[in-house]
């Protein structure tokens, strides 16, 4: 959810707890320091209380979420309500531009609320300070989110001064300043008395799907001649890249997909390009009794798996609450250990233990990188299921690769971050799955 | 510029008191520095000392002292 939301969730506790001093405000000084999401519970910090202004500040456990520094005017501002802009006036979607495109963006913005909304969702702020002060500063997050930068923005800052004053629901917004280098757009809004300046950052744009173009002349065309390369999780990112290699050198694929059927149907079309037999079909990790009821379902000869691959994950890059996230490291181990040894044994039950096994693992196993610590922890666990498996299963191969980063659409990074590209990453670990086991010759003692 | 203001930047844009601060201070040791913080805090080093940092130095920042060291490296004062 966009910061002003929590802002202004902040400012209805303060109009109920302190009413006196929610009608002072006139300069409204936030920092958004990381996102929260719909459901979680924050907790709302008085840091100062003086005469002329408070420091709140918003929690989410042991986290700091936002701060908000407030300036308050001597006298009590009378609230005043906005008369309802016609919503979609104006276009209101901005462009997917480049940062460096931004640099001279400018444009009309407005006030504008549903009928109702302010009262229902702030009540006591909008008594006391009127319906014109809640769309003003939802202008600021429908500029940002919308208008400039868009969609793919995170709302860094904004300081709003004017607040005290006649404010207008019809405005404009305007960059002044644009970082290619940083992802980064400053720029300004006016609704009547009320300036703001804002900073957003700019996410990147995922990488594109890869292709069959990708995939051709990469592999060798017979590796996986005659072989049913199951891949779970193959909708996208490393996976849908296994897929395409596979499929590249012969091998007859199955994409599986939990919420990518679009992304795992365009998967299975670029295969065919390549003329591979390339079929999709839903499956959830966290239900693998239902695995080989959807494989005897795919058309065709039967689609007995001789190599898995196992690529479902949960998204790697998230928000930390605390130095070791025992809530992200049970999401991790759930798939990566618990839901893969169960999907192991289904399909074991189901069509043997002869068959091929990759699922990758991660080089910050051997080169910690803190961010990390809870996603390479589960990758840890999974590497001891593996090994177990190879144990118990001898006719298993199994193959474990500690990837470095890969380019996918879950490294996308403010930062320009060095990444693998995943064709190379993944060829060699794919083709140690059908390589010659090695035997070592060794002279025996006399 | 002080050497110490350098410090106090970094207590600004990390929302840390600067006497928590030291030369050895990095993302490793401190949780608000994170990806998003790099940002605001290369930004706020750009707008202080006049000057734009190449991601490859902004990579190799990974604590105050480095920062310091490659902000001499470039003139500036700190």
């Amino acid at each position: 959810m966009h910061g002003v939301h929590l802002a202004l969730w902040a400012l209805e506790a303060i109009s109920v707890e302190r009413p006196a001093w929610a009608a002072r405000v006139t300069l409204l000084d936030a920092r958004f320091e990381r996102p929260v999401y719909p459901g979680e519970r924050v907790t709302l910090r008085m840091d100062t209380a003086a005469i002329d202004r408070l420091e709140l500040s918003l929690w989410l456990g042991s986290l700091r979420v936002t701060t908000l520094r407030l300036a308050l005017g001597a006298e009590p501002t009378p609230p005043t309500f906005a008369p309802s802009a016609t919503p979609g006036a104006r276009p209101v979607e901005a462009p997917d531009l480049a940062v460096e495109a931004m640099a001279t963006l400018r444009g009309e913005t407005d006030a504008w609320t549903p009928p109702g909304a302010a009262e229902t969702l702030f009540p006591t702020l909008t008594r006391l300070r009127g319906s014109a002060f809640v769309g003003a500063l939802c202008a600021l997050s429908r500029v940002v989110g919308m208008q400039c930068p868009g969609r793919r923005a995170l709302f860094s800052t904004a300081r709003v001064s004017g607040l005290g004053g006649p404010l207008a629901s019809e405005g404009a917004f305007a960059v002044r300043r644009a970082r290619p280098h940083l992802s980064m757009v400053d720029l300004e809004v006016t609704l009547g008395s009320m300036s703001a300046v804002l900073r957003a950052l700019v996410i990147p744009p995922p990488p594109p799907a890869p292709t069959a173009w990708v995939a051709q002349g990469r592999m060798p065309p017979d590796a996986f001649r005659g072989r049913n390369a199951l891949v779970l999780g193959g909708s996208r990112g490393l996976g849908a890249t296994a897929a395409l290699l596979l499929a590249a050198s012969g091998a007859r694929v199955c994409v599986t997909w939990r919420a990518g059927r679009d992304e795992a149907e365009h998967i299975a079309a670029e295969a065919r390009l390549l003329g591979a037999d390339c079929v999709t079909c839903a499956f959830d990790s966290a239900a693998p009794e239902a695995l080989p009821g959807a494989l005897a379902a795919i058309p065709g000869a039967p689609f007995v798996p001789d190599l898995v691959l196992f690529f479902p994950t949960p998204r790697i890059f998230t928000r930390r609450a605390d130095p070791f996230d025992a809530a992200r490291f049970a999401a991790f181990a759930q798939v990566y250990v618990v839901d893969f040894a169960r999907v192991i044994d289904t399909l074991v039950s189901a069509f043997g233990s002869d068959f091929a096994l990759l699922t990758p693992s991660t080089s910050a196993l051997d080169a910690p990188v803190p961010e990390l610590l809870e996603y390479a922890a589960a990758k840890a666990a999974a590497e001891q299921v593996v090994s177990q498996l190879e144990r118990r299963w001898p006719k298993m191969r199994c193959v474990t690769p500690r990837l470095p980063r890969v380019a996918t659409d879950q490294t996308v990074s403010l930062v320009e971050t060095e990444a693998a590209h995943a064709v190379d990453a993944l060829r060699p670990h794919l083709l140690a799955l059908v390589a010659p086991i090695a035997h070592t010759e060794r002279e025996l003692p006399p | 510029m002080s050497a110490d203001a350098l410090t106090a930047l970094f207590a600004e844009v990390l929302n840390v008191p600067a006497a928590e601060l030291s030369e050895d201070t990095s993302p490793d040791n401190t949780p608000a520095w994170d990806s998003l913080r790099v940002m605001e805090l290369v930004a706020a080093i750009e707008d202080t000392f006049d000057l734009q940092l190449s991601t490859a130095e902004m990579m190799q920042m990974r604590s105050i002292g480095l920062a310091r060291s490659i902000l001499r490296a470039k003139g500036a004062r700190v």
